[in-house]
């Protein structure tokens, strides 16, 4: 066996040699045949010619002996090989053109399954990430997922029989802090976890350690991530067991996770730990957080809701308020939530691109295919010789089919190539915006779906104009001097009906990329009810207590309006609650209507200053707009929207009437509507754009504020980058209050329209959660055109 | 004296029991058998060495390179120890064979 080997080895690697032998050998077996017929005495000439009749065909024992060595195979195909490299590099045209066709169609699907395969088809980097589920709540009406309370996570954890462990994360409210470093303030995004959130995912710090139960006891300890690290560099001794300031309270750094670990949201620069002491622990309860966890095996996520929504009542009972929700807990698997929090058509898309990309391919295969039948007609009369001395139809189909091959296997490798380049570019200047876990890298499966794709397309590509070509008419092709279109017509038929098939390919595709552009222009060109060109909103948080007295709030607002109002360029400044305190929406009662309206509710009243509605260029359709006597409270008055109006007054003279916020006997003011304004589109989570009834109100006293900008030009959109933080350093912070943004204004736009801010609405809350761009992450200021169709960020 | 023909798979029997007298190379090979079937049997070249490089690859021969008689560079076959069990069972069977079929042709 080991003989067999060797012999065949040598003939693959000393082909030359081992041909020369048996040269020798025959030669020297002819040669003592001929002395021998001389020695018989005949003659020399007589001799010859007896021993050439008698030994045979030379060619015929030599191809007899490679056969009984049983190396012929290999060596035709080494053969095979180097002459398809001879003749293609011959036509460098040729082979370039075909090689970068074929580079690009495998290297885009290396590339898209690569993404595919990190996201959708490899489990997350977790321990028995399998059996790892979140726990979301939603309102029976309304399928929309709602964070749980900490009191909620205290229940289940300690009486659920369904998890082996639950733990708790938040990315809502209070997930940015301020962190004091080197003398500057900036923001962070820390994502406060329970203790045994590392643990329960199995994930060990790279330097130092994750929490620990015993770390319960200090009043804050943090994990930082990999990339916080890049951006604040520790020095030598590293940042495990420093101190660092977080909303100015000191925090111990126990540990530094590794740099491939990741969690939703990516961006996160930190963990702290959730203390008995902290926010999560007190009444109300209402701090939002998500509780994940991993099934025991076997139980089903069916199983675990259930145990869960009877674990609910309890806390139910404790709490009326609780109650009147009726939130019903439910379980989804962690890895699909992980996409579908990335982006809500991210698995759809993925999948779609995968096929786009497939076909991508197919039409690169007929693209090579043609140029191979072009070639086939230039090549007859080469064929023809080769036929001639004797190469059968198959051998003269093996030869073009391994240049096919030859061909594959290079445009796999530039493809490769083409991916790794983009896979490293994806992954490093996050041009798309991926879910936490699996980092996307060209990985053996990338490659044996490579080599897989080199295989299926030398085939796909080769095997018509091989057989096409291989069919040669051996007298036609010798008689012909020159090259006549007599064979040619079958050529070119083929060559139609794969023209065809590429027609039929590139419409498919060209299809599919219309109808998303399509899309993406009627996105973008959706009314929304207000002009979005030249507005800039910036937040400012006012530290809670910084303005006890409405009046000295109304003071500082007409003091930022004023400095806004001088600067060059602005057209109008306005003011509209924050984005973490928009109101969420309650019932409202209409004055004569026997009870609050049951089913009907609207969200407000949403506080706007006197110019809001002039800034953002919300029509007015009816009444009046607010003055500055309505400031004063003197008469609670409200405007409502369009489809406020339809709804609660369908018969139409909203303006004039009264009506309250709550149930008829609540505490809550009568308001009398002195305005119906237009409907303005809200971008939803889970429904797209919507508008909803809206009431507003023009009293102010939040804490934060979204401050509205109108400008003139977008010339001036980027001259303005000097102008802020003038603004922030000077004038508006004189009592030391943070305005965010606190950076230089240039704006850059973030291309994706998937970067919707991460809110969730409760009847009495709305968490919102901005997800910005990676690059920019959460240090970096940031700006939001309003109704966050698109977020403007801040370099 | 009238030439016959090989029947099939002596060739091997007849390579592997000429070499077994010491290395050989192909002509004499072809030579010896010839010469001791008194002309009877005739080696064709053609199937000759196909057949020896079968043998050698089955591991039965192997080859070295020498000088001939004359001083010119040769291929000298020999036999393996698996060659020469391979003889002896081929051998063996032949033996047998020949007996059974001149019994067989004996019988009335």
């Amino acid at each position: 066996m080991l003989s067999d080997l060797v012999i065949r080895l040598r003939s693959i690697f000393r082909g030359r040699s081992v041909e020369k032998d048996l040269n020798d050998e025959l030669r020297f077996h002819f040669d003592h045949l001929v002395e021998k017929y001389v020695g018989a005495g005949l003659s020399r000439e007589e001799a010859l010619r007896r021993a050439r009749l008698e030994f045979g065909g030379f060619d015929q024992v030599k191809e007899d002996c490679w056969q009984a060595q049983g190396s012929a195979l290999v060596t035709t195909f080494v053969q095979d090989v180097r002459y398809s490299l001879r003749v293609l590099a011959k036509s460098p045209g040729f082979t370039l053109i075909a090689l970068f066709t074929l580079a690009l169609g495998i290297g885009a699907n290396a590339t898209i399954f690569s993404i595919v395969d990190a996201v959708l088809l490899r489990p997350l980097p977790y321990k028995d990430a399998g059996r790892l589920v979140v726990v979301w709540q939603h309102l029976p009406q309304e399928r929309v997922p709602a964070f749980d309370t900490y009191r909620e996570f205290e229940e289940w954890s300690r009486n659920s029989h369904s998890f082996e462990e639950l733990a708790a994360a938040t990315w809502a409210r209070n997930a940015e802090a301020m962190l004091s470093w080197r003398g500057e303030k900036h923001e962070v995004l820390a994502m406060p976890v329970s203790a045994n959130f590392f643990s329960m995912l199995g994930v060990q710090a790279a330097m130092g350690r994750t929490f620990e139960s015993s770390d319960l006891k200090y009043p804050c300890t943090v994990v930082l991530a990999h990339q916080f690290l890049q951006q604040h560099p520790a020095g030598p001794s590293g940042w495990v067991g420093k101190s660092l300031t977080l909303n100015s309270a000191g925090c111990t750094v126990i540990g530094v996770m590794p740099r491939n670990f990741s969690f939703y949201p990516r961006q996160t620069e930190m963990w702290t730990l959730i203390t008995p002491d902290s926010q999560f622990h007190q009444k109300p309860w209402d701090m939002p957080i998500g509780v994940f966890g991993r099934l025991k095996p076997g139980v089903s996520r069916e199983a675990a809701q259930a145990e869960l929504a009877g674990l609910e009542n309890r806390i139910i009972d404790e709490s009326p308020e609780f109650a009147a929700m009726k939130l019903e807990p439910y379980v989804l698997d962690l890895q699909s939530e992980f996409t579908w929090l990335t982006g809500r058509n991210l698995r759809r898309g993925l999948i779609l691109l995968f096929a786009v990309v497939v076909f991508v391919l197919l039409i690169a295969c007929v693209n090579v295919a043609n140029l191979l039948l072009g070639r086939a007609i230039v090549r007859q009369k080469e064929l023809g010789i080769r036929a001639a001395i004797g190469a059968g139809r198959s051998r003269l189909v093996r030869q073009l089919l391994t240049e096919s091959a030859v061909l594959s296997l290079g445009g796999t490798c530039l493809g490769i190539v083409l991916a790794v380049v983009s896979v490293h570019i994806i992954g490093t200047k996050e041009a798309t915006q991926l879910p936490p876990g699996n980092p996307i890298a060209v990985n053996w499966e990338v490659l044996l779906l490579a080599a897989a794709l080199a295989v299926v397309t030398s085939l796909l590509f080769g095997v018509v104009p091989a057989w096409r070509a291989s069919s040669v008419d051996l007298n036609e092709v010798l008689k012909q001097s020159a090259l006549t279109a007599s064979r040619g017509s079958r050529s070119h038929r083929t060559s139609r009906i794969l023209v065809v098939v590429e027609m039929v390919l590139s419409l498919v595709v060209l299809a599919a990329a219309s109808l998303l552009i399509e899309s993406m222009v009627r996105l973008v060109n959706a009314p929304l009810g207000y002009r979005r060109d030249h507005l800039l909103t910036a937040e400012i948080h006012l530290p809670p207590g910084a303005y006890p007295k409405p009046e000295d709030h109304t003071r500082f607002r007409d003091r930022v309006e004023l400095t806004l109002e001088s600067l060059p360029g602005v057209k109008g400044v306005a003011f509209a609650p924050g984005l973490a305190t928009l109101p969420g929406a309650g019932p409202v009662t209409v004055e004569g209507a026997a009870s609050a309206s049951p089913a009907a509710s609207a969200a407000g009243p949403e506080p706007v200053s006197t110019d809001y509605f002039h800034v953002l260029g919300i029509s007015l359709l009816q009444g009046r707009i607010f003055s500055n006597q309505d400031r004063s409270g003197s008469l609670p008055v409200a405007i409502v929207n369009e489809s406020f109006a339809k709804e609660f007054f369908p018969k139409g003279c909203a303006v004039g009437q009264r009506i309250k916020f709550g149930t008829p006997d609540g505490k809550n003011p009568w308001l009398t509507i002195v305005g119906i304004a237009g409907d303005v589109s809200y971008p939803t989570l889970y429904m797209g754009y919507a508008q909803r009834p809206t009431v507003y109100r023009s009293s102010f006293e939040q804490t934060e504020i979204s401050v509205l900008l109108r400008l003139r030009s977008d010339a001036l959109l980027r001259q303005s980058t000097a102008t802020f933080p003038y603004l922030s350093s000077r004038r508006l912070t004189s009592r030391s209050l943070p305005l965010w943004p606190s950076r230089a204004f240039a704006p850059s736009y973030s291309g994706s329209l998937q970067h919707w801010p991460w809110c969730l609405q409760r009847s009495e809350f709305m968490a919102c959660f901005r997800t910005l761009s990676p690059r920019e992450s959460a240090k970096s200021g940031y700006v939001w055109h309003w109704a966050q169709k698109e977020v403007i960020f801040l370099a | 004296m009238e030439r016959l023909d090989l029947p099939q798979g002596t060739l091997d029997l007849l390579i592997l029991r000429t070499v077994s007298l010491g290395p050989q190379h192909g002509w004499a090979i072809s030579e010896r058998i010839q010469q001791i079937s008194n002309d009877v049997l005739q080696v064709q070249q053609g199937s000759l060495y196909p057949a020896l490089h079968r043998l050698e690859r089955r591991g039965w021969i192997k080859a070295r390179w020498g000088a001939s008689e004359k001083n010119r560079r040769a291929k000298y076959y020999e036999l393996t120890k698996a060659g020469q069990k391979q003889l002896a069972s081929e051998q063996d069977a032949w033996e047998k064979l020949t007996v059974a079929v001149a019994q067989v042709l004996r019988a009335v």
